[in-house]
């Protein structure tokens, strides 16, 4: 993390420019100045760095975001949640989808079921997403009048549905089509041909001996989709209007907003970590072969 | 006042310790405002007078950082239009300042103080009185120096305001008293006749010390702590999402007939808001240029369309300071300049948002020039191409046009324009997408042009002229003379007419002469607005929606 | 009884089986095996006549394309498809069709560089760090760990930002090169160094992983033991078997990197207009969707199409890459 941290403030600071003069009235010097001081952008270098750290392993204190008056922690736990919330329907969409279509390819390979399918998951990877959900609102929201066009009301409402269906697209593919070769390869394997031949009914066989073995390489695909989906998609947000803290990868860059810049980029560490940690953890669960090594 | 949306608008910069603004262009003679002339024409189709129950009016706030606390930020007026009021309102129409708060001011120039006499009926949302106290606790608070407001150069002309805030001086020393509850006593640093327009905006409004102090100056503006003394009152704000106002029922003035106001907040909200208004999710939405034309084809949207004007030009700004840039030499800018056909623009790229400018000054503004045009097409353009020893385009070294990507259709308009003067003039100039920190460099560093906009903050010519190149707002660096004698003494003419003619002859000067800065087009805005929204306007003077007398009709 | 071998990732982490076991199996050499399968996989063979015709397309297109791709007359803008312009007109009265070339261009341009890039530095550290193991490789294995939980858009535009604050805003020369290299490509230059930056680290991973498992077989011992030096070891007897993996890591980072540059582009900060990239046409007729379709068609489904091809592609290599996928 250190190192993420180093590396995040290196590139903030290389980066000529300060956050407040990115208007387009420019501020009068003695303004700038006063600002300065208040954020203490004057002290050297090394002293903000250390100054700042400390700040962030003692308190979890990202200090206080340069746009919104309020201080990087207020915006993140303002808007976290929000992603978190339709990161995880959005996976929970995309995992179950992605799963159910891998399965049935792999079962139907190399029919018409299979080809279309897998047409379809590459048409969800390479379809960008600001594309698709321009035409989900358009067509959904504006022609069709069947949910509003943007705005967040919790999880329990219509307008959970387009940035959940967009935000899933990609991740539903993906899984689809590593679950379909993963579940090939298993339905290849030496102890299904001796399952069949037991004369043990293809339902059974799929479902108790193939595709909980299959999953496991699935598992680190869902990991990533999970670790993505959570914090948030800018495209997605921004055209959907959805508080969440996705939009803030972007524009805090554009804003200059250091402190929630390197929270959230801390942030998104954190939780490719956690994800990764949770994922090796599985496999040990999943895969006993794992837990003998 | 510069252009850039989504970017929220700062305050102007008045060059302190330079300029004697004495003019008394204050009460000028009623000019029609373009918005006037265009402004309520396409509204009002065969719907019934009457109001409706549910007096809700749902707008699409225009930036996407809300920030309303008046002294810290550049804040947008038309939220603390709602939720305040100042002392003093210029109206854009009749070009007077009009009482509000304050029912009455006294000026003594012998000892430059102005002396305010306020209402007493005045009251917060908690039903204390706004006392003139009130305002002198918010001028000093806004001139700290801990709060490191830009604002400050509004409230520098209050004597020893700038010294407070650069440290120099105690707040005690600020010339700001409270007489009494309901007078109030400001003094000036040097001559502002001015002063009182200036109350009008929104650093000067009284802002809530009991909540502030309470809270803090990060929290007070959340809905459950603040408090406000205007005509709406702040009731709900989801982050990111939405802001809803209600009406205040106990204002002391006209009371508004809608009930509330819900402003949806957007990423971009000059091109997203259209889609909610055809989903019926809003009253009001900006039509950007590209969609203008399916607006306009369609039977039922076309019907719903109004034009506004803003007192706003867009123009190229050029580095007078550049020793090697070849802009230098002034038959290069007026070919340029006669080799870009506006009309053409507007029409095609536009959509007709807004009208080819020629002269510098839009028309709303007294003192405005159109004869400071300079004739001619596009062979006059060769001609003064050659002039400058480029015949035919030949041996020209190019430049970098820069502009700022968000800003609205300036990837379009600056990539038509270049693409007009390799036709006409046959010279290929750069595109400089320009980097965040655009305006910090400029002021050191040497550039060629950038496209820019700049509105006005106040129908006066000297907003034009002596804030811009005075105060080298643009950081333009142009340093011309004869052109600043002009404005100089053109600013300090005591008679209104002479006074417009004077500044006519400065603009003529800076754009048939110099070619100081290459006009493009005065600013125009097309909207949709739904036919039973009554009485809602869209101001002139930084864009505004203005809804405090709006009222919606029954549907 | 089978021979009995442990379950290989599906997503192309499989080591290949040593050539010499191939070679004793059939007659014909691994490269044509896998050739072999190829061809017969018809998708895959439409994707890679796709690819090429982009390629050879993209490469060409100076000299073919009918128009200037920044030039236009206001007044033919968004015309119809006609026999002047195949594809119609933009905004700005450009041929569309011009503009699509050129997009392609770029869009192969910057991907397949990158991924040259990632391939020369990604492969050299994984082989090194995978091989000498120990601290070196802990390093190296850290420094991945930290940047692969960087945001790769956020990082993107960071470094984008950065570059374009270098620059100069005159038309004087600045930082040396760099300055004019960037206009040259017309803003390219910023965004080749993004995508290298965030793309190495797989393949970096997949190298080390590969040359870990592979680097105890026999063959290398044996060659070890016969006295061969580590340079040509690394080289010759481990970088065969690196090379299937990491080739169908890059089929599938081109995608990638095209969506990448896309969305980058999209956002305003990718390539210096009047440059087109497919990502800045989606940007500019995304507004006007429901006025001018065809506007939005033609950038993105060219788009997708040669994203899907290089990933019918890559599924294909992988595919006949794989030794245990028999007949």
């Amino acid at each position: 993390m250190l190192v993420v941290y180093t590396l995040v403030f290196g590139m903030i600071h290389a980066t000529p420019g300060n956050p407040w003069d990115t208007g387009d009235k420019p501020f009068p010097p003695q303004v700038l100045q006063n600002l300065e001081a208040k954020y203490h952008a004057n002290d050297p270098l090394w002293k903000q760095y250390v100054d700042y750290l400390a700040g962030i392993v003692t308190r979890f204190d990202f200090g206080p975001s340069f746009k919104r008056g309020v201080s990087a922690n207020e915006v993140i736990a303002r808007f976290l949640p929000v992603s978190v919330q339709l990161g995880l329907l959005a996976f929970t969409l995309a995992f179950v989808a992605g799963v159910l279509l891998g399965s049935l390819s792999a079962v139907r390979h190399n029919t018409w079921v299979d080809r279309l399918a897998m047409f379809g998951a590459v048409f969800g990877i390479s379809t960008p997403s600001y594309v698709f959900i321009t035409v989900l609102i358009l067509v959904l929201a504006v022609q069709l009048h069947w949910v509003p066009t943007g705005g967040w009301s919790g999880l329990f409402d219509s307008k959970i549905i387009i940035p959940a269906i967009a935000l899933a697209l990609a991740p539903t593919a993906a899984i689809a089509r590593y679950t379909r070769s993963s579940v090939l390869e298993v339905l290849r394997m030496d102890y299904i041909r001796t399952a069949r031949a037991k004369g043990i009914r293809e339902w059974v066989v799929l479902n108790r001996h193939s595709l909980p073995n299959a999953l496991i390489p699935v598992v680190t695909v869902a990991g990533v989709a999970l670790a993505d989906l959570i914090t948030g998609s800018f495209f997605v947000e921004a055209i959907y209007q959805v508080p969440g803290i996705g939009r803030y990868f972007v524009t805090t860059v554009q804003d200059k907003d250091y402190p929630v810049l390197m929270a959230v980029t801390l942030l998104y560490a954190a939780i490719i970590w956690v994800t990764n940690f949770v994922v090796d953890v599985l496999y040990a669960v999943l895969d006993p072969r794992v837990r003998l090594t | 006042m510069d252009s850039g949306s989504p970017r929220p608008k700062a305050p102007l910069d008045f060059a302190l310790n330079r300029r004697r603004f004495i003019g008394t262009g204050l009460k000028l003679a009623a000019v029609p405002t373009l918005a006037q002339a265009l402004g309520l024409g396409s509204i009002g189709r065969a719907f019934s007078q009457a109001p409706a129950n549910d007096q809700t009016l749902r707008l699409a706030f225009l930036n996407p950082t809300v920030a309303f606390d008046t002294g810290r930020e550049g804040g947008t007026p038309e939220l603390h239009l709602l939720m305040f009021d100042g002392l003093t309102f210029y109206n854009w129409d009749t070009h007077v300042t009009e009482p509000v708060i304050a029912t009455s001011w006294d000026y003594d120039p012998s000892t430059l103080t102005y002396v305010y006499h306020l209402r007493d009926d005045v009251k917060w949302t908690t039903g204390a009185p706004v006392t003139a106290a009130d305002f002198e606790w918010t001028w000093k608070r806004n001139l700290s120096p801990e709060l490191a407001s830009p604002n400050v150069s509004f409230l520098g002309y209050i004597k020893n305001g700038v010294a407070y805030n650069s440290g120099k001086a105690a707040a005690a020393d600020v010339a700001v008293t409270a007489l009494d509850d309901w007078t109030l006593q400001v003094t000036m640093e040097d001559p502002t006749p001015f002063f009182p327009m200036i109350t009008s905006l929104w650093p000067f409004f009284a802002l809530p010390r009991a909540v502030i102090e309470r809270v803090g100056d990060d929290k007070w503006m959340e809905p459950e702590n603040i408090q406000t003394a205007g005509p709406f009152i702040f009731e709900r704000w989801d982050h990111d999402q939405q802001m809803v106002f209600r009406r205040n029922d106990n204002y002391w003035g006209k009371r508004p007939t809608l009930e509330r106001i819900v402003y949806r907040l957007y990423e971009n909200a000059g091109k997203q808001s259209l889609a909610g208004y055809e989903a019926d999710e809003l009253d009001l939405a900006a039509v950007p240029p590209p969609e203008a034309d399916r607006v306009l084809a369609d039977a039922r949207l076309s019907a719903e369309v109004v034009h506004w004007a803003e007192s706003r030009n867009w123009q190229l700004r050029i580095d007078h300071r550049n020793p090697n840039t070849v802009l230098k030499n002034v038959n290069v800018r007026k070919a340029l300049y006669l080799a870009i056909d506006r009309d053409l623009i507007v029409r095609q790229l536009l959509k007709g948002q807004g009208v080819p400018s020629l002269n510098f000054v839009p028309p709303d503004i007294p003192g405005n020039n159109p004869g400071a045009a300079l004739p001619g097409g596009a062979t006059e353009a060769r001609a003064f191409l050659d002039a400058a020893g480029y015949p035919g385009g030949k041996g020209f070294p190019g430049f970098k046009l820069g502009f700022v990507p968000t800003q609205a259709e300036a990837i379009l308009v600056t990539q038509a324009i270049v693409n007009m003067w390799k036709d006409v003039l046959n010279i290929n100039v750069d595109l400089l997408p320009v980097p965040t920190d655009w305006r910090t460099r400029i002021r050191t560093e040497p550039y060629d042009m950038y496209y820019g906009g700049w509105g006005s903050d106040y129908l006066d010519p000297n907003d034009w002229h002596n804030v811009i190149f005075e105060g080298d707002y643009w950081q333009s660096h142009y340093s011309d003379p004869t052109y600043l004698d002009m404005i100089k003494k053109a600013n300090v003419e005591p008679d209104p007419a002479v006074r417009n003619q004077k500044f006519g002859a400065a603009e003529s000067y800076l754009i048939k002469d110099q070619m100081a800065t290459i006009p493009l087009f005065f600013g125009g805005t097309t909207w949709v607005q739904k036919p039973w929204v009554r009485n809602l306007r869209i101001a002139p003077l930084n864009t505004y929606v203005d809804s405090r007398d709006a009222w919606i009709g029954q549907h | 009884m089978a021979v009995s071998h442990s379950l290989p990732a599906p997503v192309g982490f499989a080591a290949p089986q040593a050539p010499s076991r191939a070679l004793a199996r059939s007659p014909r050499t691994y490269l044509g095996e896998v050739v072999s399968r190829l061809r017969r996989n018809r998708t895959a063979m439409v994707g890679i006549g796709f690819i090429t015709l982009l390629i050879v397309l993209a490469i060409a297109t100076p000299w073919i394309a009918p128009y200037d791709y920044g030039r236009g007359s206001l007044q033919d803008a968004n015309r119809l498809p006609s026999t002047a312009h195949w594809l119609g007109t933009d905004a700005l009265g450009r041929d569309e069709l011009t503009r699509l070339m050129w997009g392609a261009r770029v869009s192969l341009t910057v991907a397949i560089g990158a991924q040259i890039i990632v391939i020369l530095i990604g492969v050299t550290l994984g082989l090194v760090s995978g091989f000498f193991g120990g601290w070196l490789d802990y390093i190296v294995m850290r420094i991945v760990d930290a940047l692969y939980s960087l945001p790769s858009l956020l990082i993107a535009i960071l470094v984008m930002s950065f570059l374009r604050g270098v620059l100069s805003l005159s038309n004087e020369s600045s930082v040396a090169g760099i300055a004019s290299l960037n206009t040259a490509s017309g803003g390219l230059l910023g965004v080749f160094i993004v995508l290298f930056l965030t793309h190495w680290l797989t393949v970096c991973r997949l190298v080390r992983a590969q040359v870990m498992s592979v680097k105890e077989r026999e063959f290398v011992l044996a060659a070890r033991a016969v006295g061969a030096r580590r340079p040509r070891l690394m080289r010759i007897h481990l970088l065969p078997h690196v090379l299937a993996p990491v080739l169908v890591a890059i089929t599938f980072g081109i995608p990638g990197s095209i969506s990448l540059e896309a969305s980058l582009s999209f956002l305003g900060i990718g390539v210096t207009p009047p440059m087109p990239s497919w990502g800045t046409m989606i940007a500019e007729s995304l507004a006007a969707m429901r006025t001018y379709p065809l506007l939005l068609l033609c950038p993105g489904v060219a788009l997708s199409l040669t994203l899907l091809s290089f990933i019918y592609v890559g599924d294909a290599l992988r595919d006949a890459l794989d030794p245990l996928m028999k007949r």
